[in-house]
């Protein structure tokens, strides 16, 4: 197995402020990586550097041999790497189809004159967006308006847009955060579907959920590396379970 | 002294979310209302604190009705409400924030929110958008508690929080409980909530389905796995 993402001595710092300082890790090619540590402790920030929302103070990131950090962001999925937010992020008012079509449409969007032609027009687009909706379990809503999706269902769909433009690298930022406990553990399985296929980083308070799909962990606290290892290594390690697994570890 | 909530019907439009909802909650008890997401928790919360345009029935505060009021009256009653996302306002600061909740006389000063939640002491001059999650929900706690209610409704309030948080929250709900503090709790959390909650009721598709003392509920693997998913 090779390593597909790599972040190197990643640092951002607003205004004096060290929000993520020196970070190093890899990632194995479809291996499903988790940060987690406690509120304020950086992670949200280093997906933004991962994702080029934020370039990076010092250091870099690169997948597959690619620098994607210090980039736009609407570049990233040209590298092959996708995300979804803490916040269910989907147009309400548009369709299941349709919010999924605007992100499939991109990988295909090769040269401008295509955004001229008809939304109907596009038979590869629509099959990108059959299969992702299947993919995710939502095929039955395609036609429904996003709104009324029930939460979870809206998180699904919020998975199918990231999905949709054929990611190699997926970063998944709190995908259970407001789920009840049912809807968590159908996000729990989408997302062990998906392992393998795709590298995944996973942002993740919900312990039952990162100890049971996680291959590796880091830890963050104040912006540092606290600790990497296994789910059994973190665990068992007193200074993860002090700054952040607490006394229900 | 409680928080009665008799028969209350809520809608939003023409769709009929609450249906017939009955929650009774004494001084210095936690009562959780638990329930699938869309199932009504949150709507109940809301049409108690007067954010609900549309709704029948009966809420009242120690035998005094508050149904129908201004959220602002119903503060003023006793009664403060930590919405879920926590409703930081952003632009303002730590200090400002907690100003924003106080009311005169009002039994918790800054002074003793801030004993309560030692970490805010050093942030008092930093913007609430610039709040750590764990950081924002201590605020949020601090600016209810900064009117003096007799009654909290607190919705999801370990929501993406560090577990080593959740712990914090945890503990601080126990203590408002032995201050007298009466607590409606909305929380994913089950189990967690269990353990400190006095009595809980179980809501799907807007009725409520069960009620009991927190710890038969928690002993009723049936009802556990049921509605909670839980086992």
């Amino acid at each position: 197995m090779s390593v597909a993402l790599q972040c190197k001595g990643v640092s951002k710092h607003f205004d004096g402020v060290k929000a993520v300082s020196n970070v190093s890790f890899d990632v194995q090619q479809g291996a499903l990586h988790t940060v987690i540590g406690p509120n304020g402790a950086g992670k949200t920030t280093l997906f933004n550097c991962i994702t080029s929302e934020y370039a990076p103070t010092s250091g870099e990131v690169l997948f597959e041999g690619n620098r994607i950090s210090g980039r736009r962001p609407h570049e990233l999925p040209g590298f092959g790497v996708s995300r979804s937010f803490q916040r269910t992020s989907i147009f309400a008012n548009l369709t299941v189809a349709q919010n999924v079509w605007l992100s499939a449409f991109r990988q295909f969007a090769g040269n401008k004159i295509e955004i001229v032609r008809s939304a109907d027009s596009h038979p590869e687009v629509a099959e990108t967006i059959t299969r992702t909706l299947e993919e995710v379990g939502l095929a039955r809503y395609a036609d429904a308006p996003a709104i009324e999706l029930a939460h979870g269902d809206q998180r699904l769909l919020d998975f199918a847009i990231a999905l949709a433009p054929k990611p190699r690298l997926l970063l998944l930022d709190e995908p259970t955060a407001g789920l009840s406990r049912s809807d968590t553990q159908r996000v729990m399985h989408l997302i062990e579907g998906l392992k393998g296929r795709y590298t995944i980083v996973l942002i993740e308070h919900k312990m039952d959920v990162v100890m049971r799909i996680s291959d590796r962990i880091t830890v963050m606290y104040f912006g540092e590396v606290l600790a990497e290892g296994t789910t059994d290594e973190i665990r068992a390690n007193p200074r993860v379970r002090e700054a952040y697994l607490g006394r229900r570890a | 002294m409680s928080l009665g909530v008799e028969n209350v019907n809520a809608y939003y439009g023409n769709f009929h979310v609450l249906q017939g909802v009955s929650l009774l909650v004494e001084q210095g008890t936690i009562h959780v209302l638990l329930g699938r997401n869309g199932a009504g928790k949150t709507t109940t919360l809301r049409t108690i604190f007067g954010l609900m345009d549309k709704w029948t029935g009966s809420i009242s505060l120690d035998g005094v009705q508050i149904g129908g009021k201004q959220p602002h009256l119903i503060t003023r009653a006793g009664l403060a409400y930590v919405p879920e996302y926590r409703g930081v306002f952003s632009g303002l600061s730590v200090r400002e924030n907690l100003a924003v909740g106080e009311y005169p006389n009002s039994p918790w000063p800054i002074e003793r929110v801030l004993e309560l939640f030692p970490p805010l002491k050093n942030l008092l001059g930093r913007m609430g958008g610039h709040l750590s999650g764990g950081e924002q929900q201590m605020l949020a706690i601090g600016r209810a508690l900064m009117s003096g209610p007799k009654f909290l409704l607190l919705d999801e309030p370990s929501q993406g929080l560090a577990p080593v948080i959740v712990d914090i929250v945890v503990d601080t709900l126990v203590r408002l409980k032995n201050e007298k503090i009466g607590i409606l709790l909305v929380e994913q959390n089950a189990e967690i909530a269990l353990e400190i909650a006095d009595s809980a009721s179980i809501i799907e598709q807007g009725e409520i389905v069960h009620r009991g003392t927190a710890l038969e509920t928690r002993n009723n693997p049936q009802i556990m796995s049921t509605y909670l998913a839980v086992g």
